[in-house]
């Protein structure tokens, strides 16, 4: 079959998180394991219980946007722009026109990313202050497309272009329909990632009346792991046909391979052995990887009991004997958990883990959990060979999705 | 060119119109000078969202509601003195009733 033998590069990143405005500092902190998880600065925590977060810090819109684009974007659109500027400008430094592109086959595959500080503060305004004076653009601040819609205007991206909606693995989804969809001939290129800025005081009470957020640190993997931490940011992936990446001479990353998904079909929050396993699965067999061609994973590993002992358990049961040869870590130590954007800055990590040989750490890790028994990369990055990578997203909704990634050969 | 509603007190004459449009600048970002009573809104690049920007602050600056639909923003005959002629006759719609008690 023809159009299956089309390959995909990835030939430029992008971020904004809690470890650095761009995706060269952001790297530079993963692999040397700094935590961006601190007390929290950018809202009040007089009515929160865990007072702990990955925010951006220092982010001023004005650096970005002038004063006419500024009151049409949320933060998540303005996240997510910038990333996209970042990871453009590695792909295309000269300009997405001087590649040449059929615009009709240039997209934007893009994780739904709502406008939660715009509902909060139109909530607090119409509700809290009994005012009717809501902004004539909260609809389209708030709109989950807005994202994507934003890249696509700002680059001029006229073809199949949506937003993926799946919690936490909202960003991998779109990741594996942009590489699916340049694979099927039905996109060339592709701007994909997700975006997330959701730690306002309501969003942030909501997650502690589940339950699941840690008080302090995020410890994936560690016996004394106590739950997740909320992160915010953004990641861009850029994705291009091969031979279109290779005839220009873009600097091509990684090369992503394979996109597995799958439905617990279970618990609405519980994770599932079988639901993680098959995702895995179809992973590796749409990347017709051998189990030991994989030599790091990106783990969901949120932090918490349920999760990071189910993931393990699926990574056992897939890799079987070859599952202690991996290298597993979970970059939400350091970046919290980023929702919406969480799995596109973990395959970020992903592919420069492939492309430079480098394994980030799990950090905060004290203890074994005899459930938890393989090499979580503790604490500091480790410099091994990787051939290739997966980068796994297990959401709220039991929707899962994993990634993967092999060195560009 | 003539407004295409009632003439209008000139600009020295009444600060409300000075307000208006200094809003209209602040929003739009267009240097004041160019804000000429006859200078259609189309010519200006003021859009539609722009217009609505405006009428928001507008309304929250002399606390009144605009009946924009009015005079659609996206007509070509559209000019700044029209935006003002209205939020002027709302205003003295506003100060007729509260003097007629």
């Amino acid at each position: 079959m023809t159009i299956g033998k089309r390959r995909v590069a990835v030939t430029g990143l992008g971020a904004v998180a809690a470890l650095g405005h761009d995706v060269a500092a952001l790297w530079r902190a993963l692999v040397g394991g700094e935590c961006g998880i601190r007390p929290i600065a950018n809202i009040p925590t007089d009515r929160l219980t865990a007072r702990t977060a990955a925010e951006v810090l220092g982010f001023d819109p004005n650096d970005y946007f002038d004063a006419r684009r500024l009151p049409m974007l949320d933060r998540t659109s303005q996240f997510a722009l910038v990333a996209a500027r970042d990871a453009i400008g590695q792909a295309a430094p000269d300009g997405i026109a001087a590649l040449g592109l059929e615009t009709r086959k240039s997209g934007v595959v893009f994780g739904a990313g709502l406008g939660v500080q715009t509902i909060d503060s139109s909530y607090h305004t119409f509700y809290g202050e009994g005012s009717n004076r809501l902004h004539p653009f909260t609809v389209p601040r708030i709109m989950p497309n807005a994202p994507a819609s934003h890249i696509s205007i700002d680059f001029g991206l006229r073809g199949p272009s949506f937003a993926t909606a799946s919690a936490c693995a909202s960003s991998t989804h779109a990741i594996g329909l942009a590489f699916h969809m340049i694979r099927a001939g039905l996109l060339e290129f592709a701007v994909t990632g997700g975006s997330d800025a959701s730690l306002t005081v309501g969003h942030v009470r909501a997650w502690d009346a589940l339950r699941v957020l840690s008080p302090d640190a995020c410890r994936p993997f560690s016996k004394d792991r106590a739950g997740l931490v909320l992160g915010e940011g953004a990641a861009v992936l850029v994705l291009e046909e091969w031979e279109h990446a290779r005839t220009r001479g873009a600097m091509i990353h990684a090369e992503i391979v394979g996109f597995g998904m799958s439905a617990d079909a279970g618990d609405i929050t519980a994770p599932d052995e079988a639901g993680a396993t098959q995702a895995i699965d179809a992973a590796l067999g749409d990347a017709g990887l051998k189990l030991t061609d994989v030599h790091y994973v990106n783990a969901h590993g949120t932090g918490t009991r349920l999760n990071d002992r189910n993931e393990t358990a699926a990574l056992k049961r897939v890799f079987g004997v070859h599952a202690k040869q991996l290298a597993v870590s979970s970059t939400k130590s350091m970046l919290g958990h980023c929702l919406n954007a969480g799995g596109a800055l973990e395959a970020v990590a992903a592919v420069l883990s492939v492309r430079d040989d480098v394994a980030p750490p799990t950090v905060g890790y004290r203890a074994l959990d005899p459930e938890c028994d393989l090499d979580y990369v503790p604490n500091t990055a480790r410099r091994h060979p990787i051939g290739a990578a997966l980068s796994n997203s297990f959401a709220f909704g039991g929707l899962n999705a994993v990634l993967a990634f092999r060195k560009a050969v | 060119m003539d407004s295409p509603t009632a003439p209008l007190p000139a600009a020295s004459t009444d600060p409300r119109i000075d307000t208006i449009l200094d809003i209209v600048a602040r929003e739009t970002k267009i240097d004041r000078d160019r804000l000429q009573l006859d200078a259609r809104t189309n010519d200006l690049g003021i859009g539609s969202l722009d217009l609505t920007l405006v009428v928001f602050e507008i309304e929250s600056h002399f606390r009144i509601e605009l009946p924009f639909a009015l005079e659609p923003p996206t007509d070509k005959s559209m000019t700044v003195g029209t935006l003002v002629d209205q939020v002027l006759q709302v205003l003295e719609a506003r100060t007729n009733k509260s003097v007629g008690g």
